[in-house]
């Protein structure tokens, strides 16, 4: 068995949790009225889930544990391995502005930009490859899907009213 | 049989139509190969371009788009570990680690041959035994639908994982996300909470895409000074000694692929997670560990995945039934052509059930063909450092995932199952299952429905369903075999026989 990763525990005992969310509120859909409601089959599988996660639980505690000098030292190495700032949590971060802008900004905009942040942030090269190969991918991109595919993708509700203005 | 040959041919005199359905194959590879862009949605976009062309040429294309998706979308799997569909889950199982010694080339490679031989199988049945497959197709009842889907999230559950605890929480995890949204049959709304974007559910793309694509990019940015590995590809096609040596594993595969493929409803999805089972139960020796690289392990979920094609067109074309998502697309196709798939299409247009079977083979050989030649530019992505290929996985995971409804919401579930994703794979959970759970949950559930209604209400007469038809005792044994293996009692009786060889016996 391999040895339990930092935070493993505590995940197992928040997958419990959500397993006991899950199942409250499978339950709420139509209680135990007649095993061929819409509730029943759900609420099955959430009290499954429920079995499942504390038998996780368990093995964990027969899994062999790292020395770790208390809990200081478990969350220490939980920020180094499991979720670093650099590069993971920035990244992340990152990702969840891109999302957001996608709608105001529309798809090509925010995926240059995102692309450009992304190379600059983990790639490292220097501005100008990044803004070489952040640009011709997102025309490639471009190309195939917009052109060739013609999947529709968000146009930008903030650049529409500029747009509009330069076609005139 | 000489009109049926001359039909069969149709095809292979018309240059145009040669040259159609190669791009069809040729399309259906490449965008099978994108993740977020799956078979069904290829064989849609490609579809709407044809209605205004004639019968013939569309179904050329359609069957080239087809078979090229199906093969296609285990390339990034092996590659990248972000399969470009749902039936190319378990060829990453064991194809990701060759990839990771360096011998991305040599998996794609025994993929290709097999994908073709699987496919041959597939079409083989189809022409030969298409009423006779259907007619037993027919026979499976709801319940026997929900022993199956529970055989295969079971399966992957079990195979793919540390522990089976973990498998199962992933599979039902994956289960209640496939619940959300309003229930098929009441219309009663299901953890929606409250929200109206929910009502719709929660799409199985956005899951996988989120699930592999996203998780698998938080993955890779955490090792960026990774060495990357140089893959070899002076060797594409794999030797005859390898194909003859595994071509038993093959046919039965491909045998498990064409039936499963026949069933309505269900596809190349659950062939490839039944074919894995079955190779990782049969074969004895793996020429590595299953899920370290185990070849066994690709030519197992690949030969069944695309057998499953020539499978599901059986009761597309003898019915009029879809056998899954792709072949429900393609019916709506023939519909607009003027056609009727059904029991009279055999009847009325006696040419049409040939010349596809020309099709499917013509674009059997194509996928051969193009799947040896593009590996080397392909083998140049795992080269790739990760920190430019992940952030354009991310854009493509976007594009995915909106174009599938249209919805920014979508885009925001895939990057929190993408996160959450994450923390499950850095504590042992598989994603396999998961997405196995969100796509036969709702199968599942309609069928657990359907089969409880129709025992009236009973689970003491639905017990007693399941053990009186004689495919459900099947399945029901199948079913309970597969639990009893992965106790510890059986675990340790089976490690007691192993390490005392029977007397005589070579071990």
């Amino acid at each position: 068995m391999r040895p339990l990763n930092p935070g493993e525990k505590l995940f197992g005992y928040l997958m419990l949790a959500l397993s006991l969310f899950l199942l409250w509120q499978t339950y709420l859909i139509a209680g135990f009225s007649s095993i061929s409601s819409g509730g029943a089959y759900p609420m099955a599988a959430a009290a499954l889930m429920v079995v499942s996660s504390i038998a996780v639980i368990l093995r964990n505690r027969r899994q062999p544990k790292v020395e770790v000098s208390g809990s200081a030292d478990e969350w220490r190495r939980f920020r180094k391995e499991v979720a670093p700032p650099y590069p993971l949590l920035g990244y992340v971060g990152m990702m969840v502005a891109y999302m957001l802008l996608i709608e105001p900004l529309g798809f090509n905009v925010s995926s240059f930009l995102f692309l450009l942040g992304s190379f600059l942030y983990l790639y490292r090269r220097g501005v100008w490859l990044s803004l070489g190969l952040s640009l011709g991918s997102v025309i490639l991109i471009y190309v195939v899907f917009q052109i060739v595919f013609q999947v529709i993708l968000p146009e930008g509700t903030w650049l529409e009213p500029v747009m509009d203005r330069l076609r005139g | 049989m000489n009109e049926s040959l001359s039909y069969f041919m149709m095809a292979w005199w018309d240059p145009y139509l040669v040259f159609l359905t190669a791009a069809g194959t040729f399309a259906g590879i490449y965008v099978g190969v994108i993740p977020g862009l799956s078979v069904t949605m290829a064989v849609s976009i490609l579809i709407s371009f044809t209605f205004s062309w004639d019968v013939n040429e569309a179904l050329a294309v359609m069957a080239g788009v087809y078979v090229g998706g199906v093969y296609g979308g285990s390339r990034t799997a092996i590659m990248i570990n972000i399969p470009g569909a749902p039936a190319a889950i378990a060829a990453g199982f064991d194809g990701y680690p060759l990839a990771k010694l360096g011998l991305a080339g040599m998996a794609i490679g025994v993929s290709t041959t097999v994908s073709f031989f699987g496919a041959i199988f597939g079409i083989i049945i189809l022409a030969c035994a298409a009423p006779l497959v259907s007619e037993m197709a027919l026979l499976f009842a709801p319940r026997d639908y929900l022993l199956l889907s529970l055989l295969g999230i079971l399966l992957i559950g079990a195979l793919s994982g540390e522990s089976l605890a973990k498998g199962v929480f992933a599979g039902v995890l994956g289960v209640l996300i496939g619940t959300v949204g309003l229930d098929p049959i009441s219309a009663q709304p299901r953890l929606t909470f409250g929200s109206m974007s929910l009502m719709g559910g929660i799409h199985y793309v956005t899951a996988m895409i989120g699930f592999f694509g996203v998780s698998e990019a938080l993955v890779q940015t955490l090792d960026l000074k990774k060495k990357i590995i140089k893959q070899k590809v002076d060797r594409i096609l794999p030797s005859w000694e390898v194909i003859l040596k595994h071509l038993p594993l093959s046919l039965r595969c491909s045998a498990i692929g064409a039936v499963i493929g026949a069933l309505p409803g269900t596809g190349g999805d659950i062939a490839a997670l039944l074919a894995y089972g079955h190779a990782a139960r049969s074969v004895k020796n793996p020429s590595r560990p299953f899920g370290q690289g185990a070849v066994e392990g690709i030519i197992a979920p690949e030969s069944a995945c695309n057998a499953a094609v020539g499978g599901a067109y059986i009761p597309m074309l003898t019915l009029g039934i879809p056998g899954d998502a792709v072949t429900a697309v393609l019916i709506g196709a023939m519909y607009i052509h003027g056609l009727k798939p059904g029991p009279m299409l055999m009847i009325e247009t006696p040419h049409l059930f040939w010349f596809t079977v020309g099709n499917l083979v013509m674009a059997s050989i194509f996928m051969l063909i193009f799947g040896l030649t593009g590996i080397r530019a392909f083998a140049k992505m795992v080269e790739m450092p990760p920190a430019l290929l992940m952030p354009i996985i991310v854009i493509l995971s976007v594009v995915g995932t909106y174009s599938i409804q249209n919805s920014v919401t979508d885009v925001y579930w895939m990057l929190a199952f993408g996160v959450f994703g994450y923390f499950l794979k850095t504590y042992g959970f598989q994603i396999g299952p998961i997405i196995l759970g969100v796509i036969l949950g709702p199968i599942m559930d309609i069928n657990f429905r359907r089969a409880i209604i129709s025992a009236h209400d009973s689970l003491g007469e639905f017990g007693l369903e399941l053990l009186v038809n004689p495919i459900s005792l099947i399945l029901t044994l199948s079913t309970m075999m597969l639990l009893l293996s992965q106790t510890p009692a059986w675990k340790r009786r089976m490690a007691r026989r192993r390490t005392t060889p029977p007397p005589g016996g070579s071990g």
